[in-house]
């Protein structure tokens, strides 16, 4: 079976966009939501493609045109992206309007760029790109299904190159219903973010590689004999025992319904393993399993994992040389990748 | 050439009706399920659309599921078909199988209903949690208590549920899924009718495919889902049935011999005027069954209505076939086109056609364009020799263009 590399990935999040210093100097927040840290797009895109883009277009634009050109990848062979939401200013600009105001005399652009595949398909068109193009929207595993959409590709020897994004944004009318209803309720620092990530695969590694991916599983309403079942089928389908792993990941936000089935299930899944989190630096999104899966990669193609990432402080990960990225939806989908240094 | 995937189940519904019978009967009659708007509330009650003509409240009896239950159109829509699907494949409750499953509006006919309720009171908060296109897929997989072990949502504009087809197809030759449930579901909402009342590509009359004096689509509603598994799973799988006395000898109902996926990277909602996305997805999806453009005795089009789709469509078929096209029509005359769930509905529809060795007609087709290069069928007709060869497109927004191609299973397989 062919393996999957992971050559570059770019973002622009509550973290300093295009970077890696959340390694060493993670942005701290106080607050439930926080916007991300935005680039001057102006510099990045032409007039003529910027025009009418929403906020969202243009993060996903500028992750896809760097995480390609620091992957070295002028055309990848399939475009795969994530979003639970797809630009949903422009969702809610167009039914605002058409509750307001009535059904005449309606604006047709917030409506085109409405449809969640507006993201890829815009992509496709920056580069010129006619390859396979996909998107999942599958709640917080949206990432992990188009995952593994380009790891059943690259398996299969259907593409050597890919472009994966993940993509999601917060707006006013979101983060007000959100709040109407007291859902993403967050406390330790948890907070609600927006998602805009774009990562190059390929089937070789080179120069660029951050990792290799391995395997993956994703599971609906699974029990616990199931799951352990599930996660003892993809280390030995990996020649992997349990020992092998250095650390888990896990999708722990703050909000303590999310944040126990993580502790319930880790304690019986992986007792003893050091466990890891993201969402305190990147915060919450349907789609942000997609940066926990970059932020895996940066650990392991630096060898380390920073002591603001561990959850227990007095059970440090020693060099991490294979990690896995649990993720939950609502404990309904549950997934597991699996990511190695391994070249 | 690995596995070949079986089509075991068929579940359809649409403007035709319920079911696969009904859906079959009104192809055969050329009877158009578009009609005068008669759910769907909106200050544009003059367009035709194909709505499914059934209330929720009609809809969730059926079901079995109480009144007071938050749900969407687009979900009580997909459990209808899913049933049948599910059904027709004979799948017990004992076995687990996935669901791929295309959708782009979810939720929003309740979301636009109670959109300022969700701002200032409390009243209908539990729509908002089931809005997003995922939550739609879970509500149809819960339907089935613990039936669905793995979902994923597809969200392509209008070549959602082709696309959800194909990755069906992948996650069996990948060995992640033994069966898999795909296609898709969407209903009218009054987002999208007026999303394409804004671009103004919407029929006042029915609608005419390929016509010389076409203005457009009618909207239309829908679910619709096959069963795929690999050959080798559906034999051993109805060997077990036959042992347990439940069953009789099966047959596939067809094989899905080919898919392919391609952008066509023109504009964000026109197609170009060589089809070259379109063009792509046929040419590749007929390389992944190994079959040559002379194969295809079918094609079931996209054929929207639109002046831009047909022209952009026909041109992509003529590269493709040259001067030998097969029989070719778009069915959107019957059902109007329900985007996410289009692709579902053809599909069926391209199923049906060859189990019935039967090719629906174009309704509402009477003057031939200068340059477009068939004529579609513009009566049914029995096919004769029988089809062997059925080819489906989907094109969306965005260029994300679909081709299925689906084969007759050979008596002798």
């Amino acid at each position: 079976m062919n393996k999957v590399y992971i050559q570059s990935a770019a973002h622009i999040s509550a973290q300093k966009p295009l970077s890696e210093e959340w390694m060493d100097n993670p942005v701290v927040y106080e607050g439930d939501s926080v916007k991300s840290i935005d680039l001057n797009y102006k510099e990045y895109l032409a007039p003529n493609v910027a025009r009418r883009m929403g906020k969202l277009l243009k993060r996903a634009l500028v992750c896809a045109r760097m995480a390609m050109k620091r992957a070295k990848v002028e055309m990848p062979d399939a475009i795969i992206t994530a979003t639970g939401l797809g630009c949903i200013e422009n969702t809610e600009h167009f039914l605002d309007a058409m509750t307001r105001e009535g059904e005449t005399l309606l604006n047709p652009t917030p409506f085109m760029q409405s449809t969640h595949n507006t993201i890829g398909s815009s992509i496709a068109l920056d580069i010129k790109c006619h390859g396979y193009n996909s998107h999942y929207s599958q709640k917080h595993t949206s990432f992990d299904c188009a995952l593994q959409d380009a790891f059943i590709q690259f398996q299969n020897g259907k593409i050597q190159t890919a472009l994966l994004n993940a993509h999601d944004e917060s707006s006013s009318v979101f983060d007000s219903i959100l709040q109407h209803i007291d859902c993403w309720h967050f406390e330790n620092g948890g907070f609600k973010g927006e998602t805009a990530i774009s990562m190059a695969l390929g089937n070789q590694p080179t120069p660029e590689t951050l990792c290799r991916m391995e395997d993956m599983m994703i599971c609906y309403r699974p029990t616990m004999p199931v799951l352990q079942k599930e996660l003892q089928k993809l280390l030995e389908r990996n020649g992997l025992t349990i020992h092998d792993l250095d650390a888990v990941f896990i999708g722990v936000n703050g909000n303590a319904e999310n944040d126990n089935v993580y502790y319930a299930c880790t304690e019986t899944l992986f007792p003893n393993l050091p466990l890891a989190r993201y969402k305190h630096l990147f915060g919450e999104h349907f789609t942000m399993s997609g940066i926990g899966f970059y932020v895996v990669a940066t650990c392991l193609q630096q060898g380390r994992l920073p002591e603001h990432l561990l959850l227990a402080k007095e059970n440090p990960a020693k060099q991490v040389k294979c990690i896995v990225l649990y993720n939950h939806s609502e404990n309904r989908d549950h997934s597991m990748i699996l990511l190695s240094n391994k070249k | 050439m690995g596995q070949r995937i079986v089509v075991s189940g068929i579940g359809i519904v649409s403007a035709l009706g319920l079911g696969k019978e009904s859906t079959f009967r009104a192809l055969c009659e050329g009877k158009s399920g578009i009609s005068s708007i008669q759910y769907l509330q909106t200050e544009h009650a003059h367009f035709p659309v194909g709505e499914v003509k059934l209330s929720n409240a009609e809809m969730m009896d059926m079901l079995g599921i109480k009144s007071d239950t938050p749900h969407t159109r687009t979900s009580l829509m997909g459990m209808i078909a899913a049933q049948e699907a599910l059904e027709d494949a004979h799948i017990s409750q004992n076995e687990r199988i996935a669901l791929a499953n295309g959708i782009t509006v979810g939720g929003m006919d309740k979301t636009e209903q109670y959109y300022l309720d969700f701002l200032s009171n409390h009243s209908c908060d539990e729509y908002i949690a089931i809005h997003d296109c995922g939550a739609c897929s879970e509500m149809i997989a819960d339907h089935f208590g613990e039936l669905f072990n793995q979902l994923q949502t597809i969200s392509t504009a209008c070549s959602s549920a082709a696309n959800a087809i194909m990755a069906g197809a992948m996650l069996i030759k990948n060995g992640r899924a033994d069966m898999v449930l795909a296609g898709g579901t969407e209903c009218i909402t009054k987002f999208h009718l007026n999303g394409f009342n804004t671009l103004m590509i919407l029929d006042n009359e029915p609608c005419k495919p390929f016509d010389a004096n076409r203005h457009g689509i009618n909207l239309g509603e829908g679910a619709a889902y096959v069963v795929l598994e690999t050959k080798e799973h559906f034999l051993t799988r109805n060997a077990e049935l036959i042992l347990a006395g439940s069953q009789q000898k099966l047959k596939p109902l067809a094989v899905l011999s080919g898919y392919a996926n391609t952008c066509d990277a023109f504009h964000q909602t026109a197609s170009s005027p060589d089809g070259e996305g379109a063009y792509r997805a046929m040419k590749q999806a007929l390389e992944t069954a190994h079959l040559q453009p002379s194969d295809i005795d079918y094609i079931n089009a996209h054929g929207t209505g639109t002046n831009n789709n047909d022209n952009s469509e026909s041109a992509a078929i003529s590269r493709v076939f040259g001067d030998k096209i097969p029989a070719v029509s778009s069915t959107k005359g019957f059902t109007g086109h329900a985007t996410s769930a289009a692709g579902g509905l053809e599909t069926v529809i391209s199923i049906l056609a060859l189990q019935h060795n039967f090719m629906p007609p174009n309704l509402n087709f009477s003057t031939k364009p200068d340059d477009l290069p068939f004529t579609p069928l513009t009566a049914g007709r029995q096919a004769s020799p029988p089809l062997q060869h059925v080819l489906s497109n989907s094109f969306g927004f965005g260029g994300n263009n679909t081709s299925l191609l689906f084969s007759k299973y050979g008596d002798d397989e």
